[in-house]
Order: structure tokens, then sequence, then C-alpha cells
């Protein structure tokens, strides 16, 4: 029998110094957190199918690794880490005084299309501040996103805030059914702008609100966007977001974060999951998002009432290949030895490591004397 | 920031070059290209690669590439996650249905093959209609298959519509009209903003005139 040596599709080993590279990442991310206070949590990475299966999950049915245990129900492989972390606040922390920070770094799984060069296990870092309000947690979260981004040593980072409340409360005064936002909402989230208009342009709609929707997709860039943005206002709701936003900038700005953060009014993904602020973060060379996060006050839900919740991830591997690998071989010791002076090099050996040194112990036939090696590396 | 451009080889190409003309951009290298496949705009920093139409997708899905221009036909086929911010007006045509004259799929009682080189383009479709259909992937020469009998009816882009006449096709339906697009990378559009805002403003203003 020959055994497989291939990795399922989408999989991938990490070694040497991608693997010290992702280590530290993920280290330092998770120091930041622990630093502001948030508890880390572990959970399974198999869960049932249907803890995932309602309908705020936008996450299709295939984009799931599935199986079944042993009593025939379906099991998949963790797609995200939020839902699994609603499931333990509701489950297990219902009793526990509000609010509470959690944070993570876990594996998690998706099932991408074949031969698109993705990865379909892909390790998210993040945090869930759970029990408060937007005006009482937004501000915090996203300080800590730009820390977090800041943590990755990238050149350049833009973190991208949006409100879904831009949207929604736009889309009140439409008088429309239900049934066409989320065609809408798709078109300007990809700012696909061709399809957008066509499907407008088919709308009985007033042409004030047709504009409006055809010039969402643009609304993004520096603050500047708002101010655009507050001369299309047409109701309340749109004005009120938009001031709320510009809030958080002045805040974010008087912390020394104003570089860094952009806006994009048009960004509008998962329509029934997040509920207010939206925010994505980039980096320079790094051709994905590697940030999202949201206020999804919908989703965690106690005896009573919603509990109101934001959180974010990063998508640790995404950033791997742009950092550079720092090889100090300062703290590294190598000692040779022969039989002969075996015990004499372990307890050398233990001796330096008790100094905080990363010690390789090596035989070599040919000496007597055991020898001592600083730097080489690992 | 310097800033790529994945473009579709072959039918769209010349269009595009010609779009880049008219934007004042320099594409020169591009029309006497021999065999070279990455390209420098003289004039700004601007690099273009040619590749297939579905490379330029995946090019620009990955960020290797910050633009692409491509059909719709292959965006339609693609399970892509970039911005498709411009139609650009060239490389027109359409998306149908077509089967014998003889053999209406829309009237056909049972089981209904459908061959297509747009197998996703066609589920989607057979699928809004509420019609439950099996697709057959077929790589050319789709109008072949419904008339050796291997299936009912086909999906394919029709420009006039000779091909099908000739095979003695009939169009049932017109599914979606199709041109080339110019698609963006999201993290791209995000970092490089100002460049990439100026180089669709400039193709705006060509295709606009």
């Amino acid at each position: 029998m020959s055994k497989k040596n291939i990795l399922p599709e989408g999989t991938r080993d990490l070694i040497l110094e991608e693997c010290i590279v992702k280590r530290a990442l993920e280290r330092d991310i998770d120091k930041l957190f622990e630093k502001w206070g948030y508890k880390e949590v572990i959970t399974p990475t198999l869960e049932f199918y249907e803890t995932f299966n309602h309908n705020s999950q936008t996450l299709r049915e295939e984009d799931m690794y599935k199986f079944f245990d042993n009593r025939g129900r379906i099991l998949i492989l963790r797609p995200d880490m939020t839902i699994p972390i609603a499931r333990v606040v509701e489950t297990k922390l219902k009793d526990v005084d509000l609010p509470i920070k959690l944070r993570y770094t876990s594996n998690v799984f998706r099932v991408h299309e074949s031969l698109g060069g993705k990865r379909n296990e892909y390790t998210d870092c993040g945090v869930e501040f759970i029990g408060l309000e937007d005006k009482e947690s937004d501000l915090e979260v996203l300080v800590l996103a730009l820390e977090a981004l800041k943590k990755l040593g990238l050149n350049d980072f833009k973190l991208e805030i949006g409100n879904i409340g831009f949207f929604n409360g736009a889309f009140k005064n439409l008088e429309i059914d239900e049934e066409y936002k989320e065609t809408i909402a798709k078109f300007i989230e990809d700012k696909n702008l061709k399809s957008l208009e066509d499907y407008l342009a088919n709308l009985d709609i007033k042409e004030e609100y047709r504009i409006f929707f055809n010039k969402l997709p643009w609304l993004f860039g520096s603050k500047q966007v708002l101010e655009d943005a507050k001369k299309l206002a047409f109701n309340d709701d749109i004005k009120e977001t938009l001031e709320y936003l510009e809030k958080l900038y002045i805040e974010l700005e008087a912390l020394g974060y104003g570089e860094n953060v952009t806006f994009d009014l048009g960004m509008i993904p998962r329509l029934n999951y997040y509920t207010g602020i939206i925010f994505r973060g980039y980096g320079e060379g790094v051709g994905n998002t590697l940030l999202r996060g949201g206020r999804y006050d919908n989703l965690i839900h106690f005896s009573k009432s919603y509990v109101p919740a934001i959180g974010f991830s990063i998508d640790i591997d995404s950033v791997v290949p742009n950092v550079k690998f720092n090889n100090s071989s300062e703290e590294v010791y190598k000692i040779y030895y022969s039989q002969k002076n075996r015990i004499e090099a372990i307890r050398k050996s233990q001796e330096l490591r008790n100094q905080g040194y990363i010690v390789d112990l090596l035989t070599k036939d040919d000496i007597d004397e055991i020898k001592i090696v600083k730097g080489g590396g690992v | 920031m310097s800033i790529s451009i994945a473009l579709t080889k072959g039918r769209l190409e010349q269009e595009t070059i010609k779009i880049l003309d008219k934007a004042n951009f320099d594409p020169s290298e591009l029309k006497n290209k021999g065999r070279k496949l990455v390209f420098q705009d003289k004039t700004q920093d601007i690099k273009y690669f040619l590749v297939k139409a579905a490379d330029s997708i995946t090019y620009v899905e990955h960020g290797v590439a910050d633009l692409g221009v491509v059909g719709k036909d292959t965006i339609l086929e693609s399970d892509n996650n970039c911005y498709e911010v411009l139609d650009l007006g060239v490389g027109k045509c359409g998306f149908i249905v077509a089967s014998l004259p003889e053999n209406d799929i829309f009237k056909k009682v049972g089981h209904i093959k459908i061959g297509s080189k747009y197998p996703k383009v066609a589920k989607d479709y057979f699928k809004n209609k509420g019609m439950d259909v099996e697709v057959i992937k077929i790589e050319g020469s789709v109008e072949l298959a419904p008339i050796l009998g291997l299936c009912d009816g086909i999906v394919d882009i029709m420009e006039t519509g000779t091909t099908l006449k000739e095979n003695g096709l009939v169009v049932l339906d017109r599914i979606c009209e199709i041109s080339a697009r110019l698609i963006v990378n999201k993290a791209s559009f995000k970092m490089k903003q100002a460049e990439i805002w100026e180089f669709i403003d400039r193709i705006k203003k060509v295709i606009n005139n």
C-alpha cells in the first residue's frame, strides 16, 4: 500500500520561517487583546451545522466542510468564530455581568472554489465586545483594530469605516419592496455600477433617490466623503449616521489615527447580520481584506432580548508573506558533545536555558571536551 | 504608487488598446508586443499584462493586478470578489438560450439537457426560471451538441446570430447583455485610491464620448 503524501486542497504545511513569523504575529496580536482586557476563549473546531444555519448567516451551505457524527447529524468545521462565541455567551455566560470582552486565535475553515489559490484553512485572531450599545463601545473597538493593524508591521495600512445605517436609512424612503433591497445592496457593495444603474432605472422611484443610490458606491475615501454625503442626505436617519461617523472620526483623529482612517459609505455586506458600523482593514502589499468587523446587535439572544455586540477578526495568514523574517541568532547556543561528556553537556545546556537562551544539543564523536558556540540561528 | 492592469488577450485586446490610446495612456508596447507578456506604459507608472479572460479575474482577485479588463461573460461564470466599476462598452454580445425549432425546451415535458461552455450562467438562468435542467459542459462549437442529440438546448454567447442560423438553431430567450468591464481589486482600490481613481476617470471620459 502506498502512502498518500499530498494535502487536501486549500491547506498547507507551515515550516521554519513561515511558522516563526506567523506565531510571532499571533502572539503580538493576542498580547495586545489581552492588554485591553479581553479574555481568551477556545471553542471546538467541530460544531453542529444547525448552529451556523440560521437566517442571519450568509454563508452558503457549500462553503462549509460538512460530515456526519455517529448518529447521522451534520457536523461542520467552524467557518468563523463569531457564531461559536455567540453560542458560548448565550449558553455559558448568560448570567455574567455585561459587558463581556472575549478574544480568540483560532483556525477557521471555508471551502473555496477549486484551484483558485485560496486558503481553505486560515487563522483568525479576533475580539468580540458584548453587551454595550454603539456609542459606548464602537470607539474602543475601532482603536483596538487600529492598534492591531499597527502591530502587523506593514508600511501603510488603512482602516475603512462604513455604517449599514446609511443604506438602511436611505432605503426606508424608497417605499419599495424589501426584496429589491438585497439586490441593490449587493450591487453597491460590489461597486457594480453598470448593473446598479440598469437595475435602478427599472424601478419606480424618485429621481433624487436614484441619483443618491447611484452615487453610493463612489462615496469612499478620506473624511471628505462625509461632507459630500451630507449634501445628498435626504432624511434624518442618514444625517444621524453621518454625524455619528464624523464624531468617531474626530475622536480617532484626536487619538492620532487620522491618517489611517478612511470611509466607505457604500460598504454594505451581510445585510441581515450587521446593524451599525462596519469596518475593514487593508495593508500595503496585501491583496485581500485583512481585517473585518462590525456591529451585530441582533445575533446574541438572551431570554428576553438581543444583546448588542461588536467585534472584528484579522486574517493572520494573509499578512505572513509581507513580514520580513528577523532572524536574531543572539539568543541561540549550540553545544557539541560526545558520549563521554553528555551529562556535562546537558547540565550546561540547562544552565544556559535557565538564563533565557535557546540551546541546541548536537553530538559529535571525535571531540574530547564539549564545545559551546554562540549564534548561528535555529 | 505604480498600478498594474491585467488585460484580456484576443478579441477585447484591440478594443482596449484603442480606449487606452484615447485616454492618453501609452499602450505602444502592447501594439508591437512580440512574445512579451508584461508591458510598461512609457508615460506613467502603469504595467499591463496580457492574459486569458478568466485569468484576468484571478490576477485581480489576488491583488497581483490592481485592475483588469474582462468580458461580463467571464465575470458571470466566475465566483469572483472584485469591484466591477465600469462598462467599457466594447466587445458587446449577449447570452442566449437556443434549440432546434422542433425541440423548444420551454415546452418540453421531462428531463432537459442543456449544453454550454458557461455551466454557471446556464444553471443560474434555469434556476431563476424555476426549471430543473441538467447542464453538460462543452468546450467549443456548442451549436453542434443539440444537432447531434447530446442535449436539447444550449446557453451560449451570440454576437450576430449567423452561426446559430446556419446550424438551424433558433433563439428562445436572451438572457443578458455582455460587454467588457473594468474590474478592480478591493484592497487596491482602497490602498491606491488616487492612482486608480485617476485611471478610471480618464477611461470614463473616453467611453462617455
